[in-house]
């Protein structure tokens, strides 16, 4: 029967569901934000604001429950609801002189949002909760569709369960009356329609997955237009080159001319690789090398063959670092790239395998037969290697790589590309392959910009990298320099010990680097190092080609291909909800490492703490086995923990009432120390679980006297636990039902009759 | 502790100054109607509630003896209606009757005007009869030629109906039916205790209404009863009685459920029964102990027996703490 507070429901509800609203509001507003203080002052002032509210509302009725005379919402109430209304306008007014604030959009929802609150804290009737409820589901709603966030999705699917909770005991209660008037059989309706809802909304996703496929979840936003925020919203989001109208302007064609009228792209530098390489990590130490390092408008195209034709054959780990602008003053945008896919992505663009102990270089070649097929009337480029053949693949993930500030021919994709497809291009002489093993265009100066170029790749398959394909470890036919130094020796040693072989061997050796070193961009070993890794080592941090070039050079030892590559990240923390892109922008050049799979696919590794591990993923069936697998191997390492374990818990599940008596009994004295209302109800919940385990437990109808009486009735009369059982069950029952003040002689009894309780009850007669 | 008036009236001042006196009248009681204590206390609870009485049972149980018995104990003047189907109002309240001597009209009383009143198969009344008693029960007055007249304040009501002759019987309407605090059976006693009946009607020993001393005057009844009107109910156990009510309302095969009025009697039974256990506080036991006599006199629906429906609910209810 109905035991709950309808009055908690009927006022909470909509009070959940404004707060609800509030937090996906404030979510996409500081998503928005690259300066959000003055969004934590106003949040704060509002706070202040709706605790009053609500204290001097709660008040307020009160009194007039008291009086019997309902009233309206007093003087004071309207007051601190007009503030609180008045509020993000304000903060707008003031913030707006310091060149921060809002979106106009956003500064009408935190009004909407501040209405739906006050609505709910001073409501006297229901249609101020209905208001309330309205606001609330129309900020969730736009909310939802403008931020697509799982929070944002988490958020507006418990405001729906909330919302159909409220309605339900609001208005379909008739229902419920009527039903019970009628139907013999009880239907559980308020399961019966949150399940449904549930029941619904999955099997649209599912429904809507197959038909999208590409981010399917993301699929509302658009639905409701947004202007993108102004001069004062997030540069990185919602203003700046290339993201927002630019891109959305753009279209799939090579000859799009939008873009390029801009004064911003024509003035940009459209620096390379190499650039990029040089601005974010340094010049390299070695003079002969900083010939072609490029950080200035003075020297712009005249590199730009050299850098393609030379700059990828070599990268050296003897670098200056550069000291990093400390401003966190907005700056203008520099995005590199834009991606669509998942994330987090690491888009090779060169990789070197040859390692001097300072100097990485290219030592092998590689070449790619390409194809050129047809699908959706659109010309694909396919290649030709092992991981595209054979067996089917676990996954196929789809990018789609923008370029809008990298002049590059090579078309930076993820690792075991599958095809590519860019615009209407349809002959193979446009494409080819690195000597270094990356995609490129030919015979042109760049790949256009602002062109997506639609890419397929092998989703790497951690089941595989384990029981398949696996990694193959050699001892000969690995390419290593010289005798290992001490520091690298005891790294080494580590591993030798273990019984580890395989992808377990190189994940163990990618965590221990990740876990045990600092990543230190401001860090680069001295010009006069000759072994990075050693130097690597003994310092305990460095920057990221430090981690990447050490995991290479030590799974090296251990017998696994592996290479330096050089490329970019992209995180997942760069969305721009506007283009419906990630970005990635020049602090997004990365090295990390590679390892070669048993087909000769490459795939990466992530050494470097701060950066997301590569997708490695596992069907469902896989992952199952893969949990079996690792359980059964973690048990044949622990077996003798694990049979002493076993045992003990047999012994303990065997005699658990026994054993829950002598720990109560053992602690009962303990409980003396209590306040004498929690020993009483600490020692009822006891009671409770140590008969529970004894297999009675308590149902919620049967009271404690006739429960407790009913399980001692076995015993004689005179046995003091039944006399305990007595004396609990009085003060038990004068404490939670009784009226007046404890005298001190009943505290004394109070506390006498627990001790006893707890002793003699579970002694066996 | 037990203090009395210059009047003589007893006052009590605590559960354990009632003790004796309960104890006294269930003593006696028990050795008026043998092998029934759960009736007799249930009968002791409903007279210290206020409460009405309606015996459903057989002849020859015991029910004019128990309410003879009882009117004996408060020491109260004892009525008895025979209901028959030509029973008049007046012949239960009474009547005005013209004095010539005096030249004006005198009112002689009705049965009515008694402590305990045993309305003796009620259901062979015709309804313009029964409803002479609604006044009565409900208020503790008649009003007779546009006079009202008080009752004594413990009027308490023992009525009896037969369940099986329904021929010439005239069911008691709800709105009646909710008057009433309880509906008790006596049921046939046990074997071992018929032996023993019999063995006590042999002979002078055997124990008569009319050994029964009286223990309580009406006034005192009265006290008595405002005494358990003032025992504790805690806000949980006011909750649960309420859920207790709502979930028999709900129920799919309830058609009329608890009224307010039943809900304030069946704390007010609650209240009496905690005062018979020495208790000045409610407790969910004395709710639910009172439960089956109290609630299914006053609920209809499409189902036969009534205990069962309020059990169901009882079983479905969280009882507080």
């Amino acid at each position: 029967m109905p035991s709950r507070p309808p009055e908690l429901l009927r006022r909470g509800a909509p009070l959940l569901m404004a707060l609800l609203a509030a937090a996906g509001t404030q979510a996409f507003r500081l998503s928005c934000q690259w300066n959000p203080s003055f969004v934590y002052v106003e949040l704060g002032v509002v706070a202040v604001l709706a605790v009053m509210l609500g204290y001097w509302s709660r008040r307020a009725r009160r009194r007039a429950l008291q009086s019997g005379v309902p009233r309206g919402w007093s003087r004071l109430e309207i007051a601190w609801t007009s503030w609180m209304v008045l509020v993000p306008i304000l903060s707008q007014w003031i913030a707006r002189l310091w060149d921060l604030g809002d979106a106009h959009e956003i500064v009408v929802l935190s009004v909407i949002q501040n209405g739906a609150l006050a609505a709910a804290l001073c409501a006297r009737e229901i249609r101020s909760l209905a208001i309330s409820v309205i606001l609330s589901s129309f900020q969730l709603l736009f909310v939802s569709f403008v931020f697509p966030a799982a929070t944002t999705y988490w958020l507006a699917g418990l405001g729906t369960v909330t919302v159909l909770w409220w309605m339900m005991e609001q208005y379909w209660s008739r229902i419920q009356a009527y039903q019970a008037a009628r139907v013999a059989v009880r239907v559980p309706r308020r399961v019966l329609v949150i399940a449904g809802t549930l029941l619904l909304l999955i099997a649209t996703m599912a429904m809507v997955r197959p038909l999208v496929p590409q981010q399917a979840w993301r699929q509302l936003t658009g639905w409701i237009p947004f202007s993108g925020g102004d001069r004062w919203g997030d540069v990185f989001a919602r203003d700046g080159l290339g993201q927002g109208e630019l891109l959305t302007g753009a279209t799939d064609r090579t000859d799009t001319i939008g873009p390029v009228e801009t004064n911003i792209y024509l003035s940009s530098q459209q620096p390379s690789l190499y650039d990029m390489v040089s601005r974010v990590y340094g010049p390299p130490s070695k003079r002969r090398e900083q010939r072609i390092d490029v950080d200035g408008s003075d020297q712009a195209h005249q590199h730009e063959m050299m850098t393609f034709q030379t700059a990828s054959r070599e990268f050296t780990t003897l670098r200056r670092p550069r000291q990093k602008a400390a401003s966190t003053a907005p700056r203008e945008s520099v995005a590199m790239l834009f991606l669509d896919g998942r994330v987090p992505a690491h888009l090779r663009m060169q990789t070197f395998d040859e390692f001097d102990g300072s100097t990485w270089t290219l030592r092998t070649s590689t070449e790619r037969t390409l194809w050129l097929y047809s699908l959706g009337a659109e010309p694909w480029v396919g290649v030709r290697a092992p991981w595209n053949e054979g067996t089917t693949p676990a996954a196929i993930h789809r990018h789609e790589v923008t370029l809008v500030n990298l002049q590059t021919l090579r078309m930076p994709l993820p690792s075991l590309p599958q095809a590519w497809h860019l615009d209407r291009v349809n002959r193979l002489s446009f494409f080819g392959w690195s000597e270094d093993d990356v995609p490129e265009m030919r015979g042109r100066e760049q790949i256009p910009p602002l062109v997506p170029i639609h890419c397929l790749s092998i989703g790497v398959n951690y089941y595989d990298l384990l029981f398949g394909l696996g990694i193959p470890q050699s001892t000969t036919g690995v390419d290593v320099l010289g005798e290992a130094s001490p520091a690298t020796s005891a790294a080494l040693a580590r591993w030798q010990q273990s019984r580890l072989e395989g992808f377990q061997l190189v994940e163990q050796v990618e965590a221990w680097l990740r876990r045990e070193f600092v990543h230190d961009d401001a860090l680069a070993p001295p010009e006069t190092c000759t072994d990075v890794v050693e130097w690597f080592l003994s310092e305990g941090r460095g920057p990221d080609y430090a981690f990447a070039t050490t995991a290479a050079v030590l799974l090296r030892r251990m017998g696994f291909a592996t290479r330096l590559v050089q490329g970019i990240y992209v995180d997942r923390r760069h969305y721009d909800s506007k283009a419906k892109k990630y970005v990635a922008w020049e602090e997004d050049i990365h090295t990390w490492t590679e390892i070669q799979r048993g087909d000769g696919g490459w795939i990466p590794l992530e050494p470097t703490p701060g950066f997301e591990l590569p997708v490695r993923q596992l069907t469902l069936v896989q992952r199952a086995q893969w949990w079996g697998w690792a359980t059964r191997v973690w048990m044949q390492r622990h077996w003798l923990v694990l049979t002493v374990f076993a045992g003990g818990l047999i012994l303990a599940v065997r005699h658990r009432v026994g054993l829950a008596d002598w720990c109560i009994r053992s602690m009962a004295p303990l409980l003396v120390a209590l306040p004498i209302r929690t020993q009483v109800t600490w020692s009822a919940r006891i009671v409770t679980w140590r008969w529970r385990l004894a297999g009675e437990t308590r149902r919620s109808h049967l009271t404690w006297r006739a429960w407790l009486e009913r399980l001692v009735a076995a015993r004689p009369a005179s046995s003091p636990a039944r006399k305990a059982v007595s004396n609990w069950l009085e003060i038990w029952e004068r404490m939670h039902y009784g009226q007046g003040q404890a005298s001190q002689e009943f505290v004394g009894q109070a506390r006498s009759a627990c001790q006893v309780l707890l002793r003699e009850t579970f002694r066996t007669p | 502790m037990i203090a009395s008036q210059p009047s003589g009236v007893t006052q009590f001042q605590n559960v354990s100054s009632v003790m004796p006196i309960v104890e006294s009248m269930r003593v006696s009681l028990n050795q008026l109607i043998l092998g029934k204590p759960q009736v007799i206390e249930l009968v002791l609870a409903c007279l210290l509630a206020r409460g009405h009485l309606l015996f459903d049972d057989l002849p020859g149980l015991g029910k004019t003896t128990l309410a003879k018995g009882l009117a004996a104990q408060v020491g109260g003047r004892f009525g008895r209606i025979q209901c028959t189907p030509d029973l008049l109002p007046s012949d239960v309240t009474g009547f005005n009757i013209f004095n010539q001597r005096e030249h004006e009209f005198q009112f002689m009383p009705g049965p009515v005007f008694a402590d305990v009143l045993l309305a003796d198969e009620i259901n062979r009344a015709t309804p313009r009869a029964q409803s002479a008693l609604f006044e009565a029960m409900a208020e503790r007055q008649v009003t007779i030629d546009g006079q009202s007249r008080r009752l004594s304040p413990s009027f308490f009501v023992i009525a009896t109906q037969n369940p099986v002759e329904s021929h010439g019987a005239y069911p008691l309407p709800e709105a009646q039916l909710d008057r009433f605090a309880m509906r008790l059976k006596i049921g046939y006693p046990d074997r071992a205790v018929e032996v023993d009946l019999l063995a006590a009607q042999i002979g002078s020993a055997a124990h008569s209404v009319e050994s029964i001393a009286a223990v309580l005057t009406p006034e005192s009844l009265d006290r008595l009863q405002q005494f358990v009107e003032s025992i504790h109910v805690a806000e949980s156990v006011r909750e649960y009685l309420v859920d207790l009510g709502r979930g028999i309302r709900a129920h799919p095969m309830v058609r009329l459920g608890v009224s307010p009025r039943g809900l304030i009697l069946w704390q007010r039974v609650a209240q009496a029964w905690a005062c018979l256990h020495g208790r000045d506080f409610v407790t969910p036991d004395d709710v639910q102990a009172v439960a089956v006599p109290t609630v299914p006199v006053r609920i209809t629906g499409d189902f036969d027996d009534g205990d069962v429906i309020v059990q169901e609910v009882i079983e479905q209810t969280k009882v507080p703490v």
